[in-house]
């Protein structure tokens, strides 16, 4: 089991989409996927289930004290699971505020959970959800639209995952690679590549996830672009980076624990 | 595994993305519409898009708050769910762009994935709809809470509500759930509607099987 959890404090960069993709690329090649989403906005939830906000979520599981797995639901995809989020959770933050070792309920949650792959969606900032996050996974993928915008701040979550690093004791925290999401051939976009490729060199995925409208259209229908669309071009950007992922970060045989590196 | 959830709240999505294309067809209409009620033209287009009175923006700026007022409470989401599901009449009749449940809109023909695109990217019905309607809530309530968690049981959900309930049921869902009902109720033994993406074949698919009682075994 290995925990991924799928982070950047920018927001409209492709955090969910890839989250609800890459696990269904994932389940594709045979592996069984549980998607966190603890995002409040709840997308991943819509994308995979249709449904809005359900409640029992994982905020009881944070805030609350009900067990993670009376909240694990059968997705629409294939051998992917998934613990929902709901809006409850844009609150969360200051709820857990006052709650010992806060950053550490989702890592005892999942604790001794058995699939292959742990995917964790979070929300586009860098409070005590994301924190949690980043606690309970053994590896980051970072989203990075190729556009102007994507590149302010991007020293931040280097600083952030830094400090989390040493806050934490996440000293075995690592990123497992940086996705482009947004491709599309055109000037902007080849120039931001090439600064992403000096910044994140060795760490920049061969996968470039291209802009289009199957990814959206997916979403509508709630299910991933692999089922919806799966020889569009972001289908099989998708599947090449499941694959990416999987040599990358392989699967453990043993269940859940953040300890394990 | 346990998979009982029971509450179901809605969001609110926002309106669409004012590009600076569409800003200015709007400025252009808006500017045109005034000359024209000086005028006096006679072209239709001016005369639909009148610039809006007072009333209009008022009203206008309650649905709003009631827009997110729904998107923050959860109950209140549901209600106003129920209601809209439930009534006969428009709501707001004056109003040529009442609110619409998306989960609502008709499922779309087997191209829906490759449906013809204009140059901007839009479809045409999305860009003839922009064109004629100037506010429009667009209300996401998912699939309702009797389905329960994870992917529908139709045949629980038959017994519970009877073949018109789940006919019902099964028009609010989309293609990922309907195909997950057939994957996951073996509804499907040749095969041969895994690729199929239109929704009335798969909700047919469905309630034949439910109809004829063939649950094969697990």
């Amino acid at each position: 089991m290995v925990a991924i959890c799928i982070a950047n404090n920018k927001g409209g960069v492709g955090k969910t989409t890839t989250a609800v993709n890459l696990a269904a690329g994932l389940a594709r090649l045979n592996q069984r996927v549980l998607v966190v989403d603890v995002d409040g906005q709840a997308n991943a939830t819509y994308a995979l289930t249709g449904r809005v906000h359900p409640v029992p979520s994982l905020y009881d599981v944070l805030v609350g004290s009900r067990k993670i797995d009376t909240v694990i639901w059968q997705t629409n995809e294939e051998n992917v699971w998934l613990v929902p989020g709901d809006g409850r959770l844009q609150n969360a933050d200051v709820e857990l505020a006052a709650k010992a070792a806060r950053e550490w309920r989702l890592a005892r949650a999942l604790h001794g959970l058995d699939y292959d792959y742990i995917i964790i969606d979070t929300p586009p900032s860098l409070g005590v959800l994301t924190q949690n996050a980043l606690a309970a996974a053994h590896r980051v993928l970072i989203p990075i639209s190729l556009t102007e915008f994507s590149l302010i701040g991007m020293d931040k979550l280097d600083a952030t995952i830094e400090d989390l690093r040493e806050q934490l004791d996440l000293e075995d925290l690592e990123i497992a690679g940086v996705v482009a999401t947004f491709y599309e051939d055109t000037t902007t976009a080849r120039e931001t590549w090439g600064i992403l490729e000096k910044k994140f060199e060795g760490q920049l995925l061969e996968a470039r996830i291209p802009k289009n409208l199957d990814l959206e259209k997916a979403h509508r229908e709630h299910e991933s672009v692999l089922s919806f669309a799966p020889n569009s071009a972001s289908g099989q950007a998708y599947m090449q980076l499941a694959r990416e992922v999987k040599r990358l970060v392989p699967a453990r045989t043993r269940p859940y624990n953040r300890r394990d590196s | 595994m346990s998979q009982r959830a029971r509450a179901h709240t809605t969001g609110v999505t926002p309106d669409p993305p004012q590009t600076p294309e569409g800003r200015k067809k709007r400025q252009t209409r808006k500017g045109a519409a005034s000359e024209a009620s000086a005028s006096g033209s006679s072209d239709p287009l001016l005369i639909t898009q009148p610039a809006p009175s007072a009333d209009a923006l008022t009203l206008a700026r309650v649905l709003r708050a009631v827009a997110e007022e729904v998107e923050r409470d959860p109950t209140l989401a549901q209600r106003v769910a129920a209601t809209l599901a439930t009534s006969a009449e428009p709501a707001l009749p004056a109003l040529h762009a009442a609110p619409v449940s998306t989960d609502a809109i008709p499922a779309e023909p087997a191209e829906s994935g490759h449906e013809q695109e204009t140059p901007t990217g839009e479809t045409a019905s999305e860009t003839g709809s922009r064109v004629h309607q100037s506010f429009q809530p667009r209300i996401v309530t998912g699939a309702p809470p009797e389905l329960g968690p994870g992917v529908p049981d139709p045949f629980a959900l038959r017994e519970r509500l009877g073949e018109a309930g789940l006919r019902a049921a099964l028009d609010e869902l989309r293609l990922g759930s309907l195909r997950a009902i057939i994957r996951e109720h073996h509804l499907d033994p040749t095969g041969r509607l895994s690729k199929q993406n239109d929704a009335s074949k798969l909700r047919a698919r469905i309630l034949s099987a439910v109809a004829a009682h063939d649950r094969p075994a697990r």
